[in-house]
C-alpha cells in the first residue's frame, strides 16, 4: 500500500506552446528525457513509447499536429497499435507556456494556474499490486479536459477534481477492454477516478469528514485509479496506482509545491471545484 | 497503517440476559476474562477498568442495573461517573433483558461489543473502548455508543451494528460519547461531528449527486480491507477527524451475511458486526466492520 516511485528521471519543465508543432515536438523531447523512446515519426507527428513497468505494462502515444485547427493532439494507444485511444487537446497560442511533469511511465501537461479547456492532458500505465500482476496484462489510462478542438468549456479532469466523471476526452483499457467517452452528460459510475478516503456516512450527505487526522494533517494515500471494465455504466474498480503520485485529502491551490517522503511534489488539482470530499492529486517533481 | 491487534485474550461468548442484573454481571465476567479489572461494586453495579494501552489510554465503565435495562456508562479512568466537568461521562447505553434472551460479547482488553445475533433492535447493541493511536496523536481518546437513547427507547438509533457511521441522511440523535483530551461530546445530534469509520471510495459527487457508491472493489472484485479508523468531532461545529484505530478491527468495503463468522484472513478469525439493509441509509463504501474472535 506504499507510494510507488517510478525511478529513472523525473521531468518538470516548461516549454513554448505557440504552435501545434512546437507543442508536440516539445512533449516528445521531454518524454525522451524522462525515459520514453521514439517509435516513429517526424516533426509534428510522433509516436513515442513508455518504458516497460516491472509488471510488463507499456503504452504508446501519438503526438500530432493535425495541420489544421487550434490544438495539438495527444492520443494514447497500446504498443501493438490494435487499440487506439481518442484525441485529447492542447491549445496552441502565441506566448503560451506549458508545463510537463513526466516519468518513464506517465505524464501530465498543463498550463500554470489555468484550468481552461484544452490546457490539460495526462495518461500512462500504472503500477499493479502483486495480486493483480498476473491478472492484468494490459492497462492504460488517459484523459484531457476538453472534448474537441474548438471546445472552450472546462471539462472535469484530474486538473479540477480527483475524477473525470462527465469529463473531457477520456480513454482507458484493461486487458483488451478499451472504451472512451466524451461529454457524456452526468457521466457514470465507470468514469475514471482516484480513490479518496473519508468517513462513511449516508451517501446523500455532503460533509468533509474523516479526511484529516486529529492533528488536522490531511490523509495522504497512494493515487489509485479506477474505471469500469467495458463501458461507462460498469462500476469503477481499482486497476492500479499512478506512479510518483498521492492523493491528499484536502483542497490546495493548483500548482502548489511541497516536500514529503524525501521528494518534492506538485499539486495537479485545482482546489475548490467540488467532489465528494476535498482531495488533490500530487505528483513527484525533481 | 497496519491492523492493530490488542494481544491478550480475545473473548467471543454468549450469555443469557433475562434480567438487568444478569446482563451487567455477565458482561463484567467476560470483560475480566478479556483482561479488564474490577475496580469496585457488587452484583448489579460494577465499575470495571480496561487495560492500559501502550499510549497510556484507559477507560472505566460502570455496569449497572436500573429501570428497564442493563446499563453501561463510560468515563475516563479515575474520573467520577457523575463528573460534571471538564469531562462528563457518557450517557447510559442500554441493553434490554428478556427471558432466555442471548447476548453475545466480543471483547479484548481495550474495547468490547455486545450484541444480539441477527438483531438490530433498539437496546440490543452497545460498544466502546479506547483505541490505538498513532505516535503523533497524544490526546486522551475514548469512544462509545449504543443504539437506543433511553431504557424505553424502541427506535433503532444509528450504530456500527447497522452502518459504519452514525451519520444518517436525516440529522438524528445517537447515544454516543466521544472524547479528545477534555473536549468531548455526549450524544451529539448527527451531522459532520458524528462517529464513523473511514472508508476508501470512488464516490465522486457532492450531496448525493450520482450516488452510485462505486469504486470500492479491486479489479478482481476483492473488497478493500483497511484498519478500522474511527473519526468524530469533539466540538459542536467540528467536522469528524481521525482519532484512532479500533483494536482487532477492520473495515471491509462489502456486505456480509449478518453475524457471519468466522471469516478467516490474516491468520485470524473475524466476526461481522454490521448488518446491512436494516437502515434506510446506504452508506458510502458499503462497509462492514469485522472484529477478531478467537
Amino acid at each position: 500500500m506504499a507510494i510507488q516511485y517510478a525511478g529513472g528521471t523525473n521531468v518538470n519543465t516548461t516549454f513554448a506552446g505557440d504552435t501545434r508543432t512546437l507543442i508536440v515536438d516539445n512533449i516528445r523531447t521531454h518524454l525522451l528525457t524522462a525515459g520514453w523512446t521514439s517509435v516513429s515519426g517526424a516533426s509534428g507527428d510522433w509516436i513515442v513509447q513508455s518504458a516497460l513497468t516491472p509488471q510488463n505494462l507499456q503504452c504508446r502515444v501519438r503526438l500530432q499536429d493535425p495541420a489544421s485547427g487550434s490544438t495539438a493532439r495527444v492520443n494514447f494507444r497500446n504498443t501493438g497499435g490494435t487499440l487506439l485511444g481518442i484525441d485529447t487537446y492542447l491549445l496552441a497560442s502565441a506566448g503560451y507556456i506549458y508545463r510537463i511533469i513526466a516519468n518513464k511511465y506517465q505524464f501530465f501537461v498543463l498550463r500554470a494556474g489555468s484550468t481552461a479547456a484544452r490546457e490539460f492532458v495526462c495518461g500512462g500505465v500504472p503500477f499493479l499490486e502483486p495480486f493483480l500482476d498476473t491478472v492484468i496484462t494490459e492497462c492504460i489510462w488517459s484523459q484531457g479536459n476538453s472534448i474537441n478542438d474548438g471546445d472552450t468549456t472546462t471539462r472535469r479532469s484530474f486538473r479540477t477534481q480527483c475524477n473525470a466523471r462527465a469529463g473531457g476526452s477520456r480513454w482507458q483499457v484493461v486487458n483488451g477492454n478499451a472504451w472512451s467517452a466524451t461529454d457524456t452528460p452526468g457521466g457514470n459510475r465507470g468514469d475514471q477516478r482516484l480513490i479518496v478516503y473519508m468517513r462513511s456516512q449516508h451517501i446523500a450527505t455532503q460533509e468533509d469528514a474523516g479526511n484529516l487526522w486529529s492533528s488536522l494533517e490531511a490523509y495522504k494515500v497512494p493515487a489509485r485509479i479506477e474505471w469500469g471494465l467495458t463501458a461507462i455504466t460498469d462500476h469503477a474498480k481499482c486497476r492500479g496506482q499512478l506512479w510518483d503520485a498521492v492523493v491528499i485529502m484536502k483542497d490546495y491551490t493548483a500548482d502548489t509545491t511541497t516536500s514529503f517522503d524525501g521528494k518534492n511534489w506538485f499539486c495537479i488539482t485545482s482546489s475548490g471545484t467540488g467532489g465528494q470530499t476535498g482531495a488533490s492529486l500530487f505528483v513527484v517533481i525533481p | 497503517m497496519a491492523i492493530q491487534y490488542a494481544g491478550g485474550t480475545n473473548i467471543n461468548a454468549t450469555f443469557t440476559g433475562d434480567t438487568t442484573t444478569s446482563i451487567v454481571d455477565n458482561i463484567r465476567t467476560q470483560l475480566l476474562l478479556a483482561g479488564w479489572t474490577s475496580i469496585s461494586g457488587a452484583s448489579g453495579d460494577w465499575i470495571i477498568r480496561s487495560a492500559l494501552t501502550a499510549a497510556s489510554l484507559q477507560i472505566d465503565v460502570r455496569l449497572y442495573a436500573s429501570g428497564a435495562s442493563g446499563r453501561a456508562r463510560f468515563q475516563r479512568t479515575g474520573l467520577s461517573m457523575t463528573e460534571p466537568a471538564p469531562l462528563a461521562p457518557s450517557n447510559d447505553l442500554h441493553l434490554l433483558p428478556a427471558a432466555s434472551k442471548t447476548f453475545r460479547i466480543i471483547a479484548n482488553r481495550y474495547q468490547f461489543f455486545v450484541l444480539v445475533a441477527a438483531s438490530a433492535n433498539a437496546r440490543d447493541f452497545i460498544c466502546g473502548g479506547v483505541p490505538y493511536v498513532e505516535s503523533f496523536q497524544t490526546s486522551y481518546v475514548a469512544w462509545c455508543h449504543g443504539n437506543a437513547l433511553t431504557d424505553t427507547d424502541t427506535t433503532m438509533r444509528p450504530s456500527f451494528r447497522t452502518m459504519c457511521s452514525l451519520r444518517e441522511l436525516a440529522v438524528t440523535a445517537s447515544n454516543s460519547w466521544q472524547v479528545s483530551a477534555s473536549s468531548h461530546l455526549v450524544s451529539p445530534t448527527g451531522g459532520p461531528r458524528s462517529q464513523g469509520l473511514i472508508v476508501p471510495t470512488g464516490q465522486t459527487d457532492t450531496a448525493g449527486a450520482n450516488p452510485d457508491n462505486t469504486g470500492r472493489l479491486w479489479h478482481n472484485d476483492e473488497a478493500f480491507k483497511i484498519p478500522a479508523r474511527i473519526c468524530y468531532g469533539v466540538g459542536a461545529t467540528d467536522n469528524a477527524v481521525e482519532r484512532g484505530q479500533l483494536w482487532d478491527a477492520v473495515v471491509v468495503t462489502q456486505e456480509y451475511t449478518n453475524d457471519l463468522n468466522p471469516i478467516v484472513f490474516d491468520s485470524r478469525n473475524w466476526y461481522n458486526v454490521t448488518m446491512h439493509g436494516v437502515e434506510s441509509s446506504v452508506s458510502i463504501g458499503l462497509p462492514s466492520l469485522l472484529v477478531v474472535i478467537p
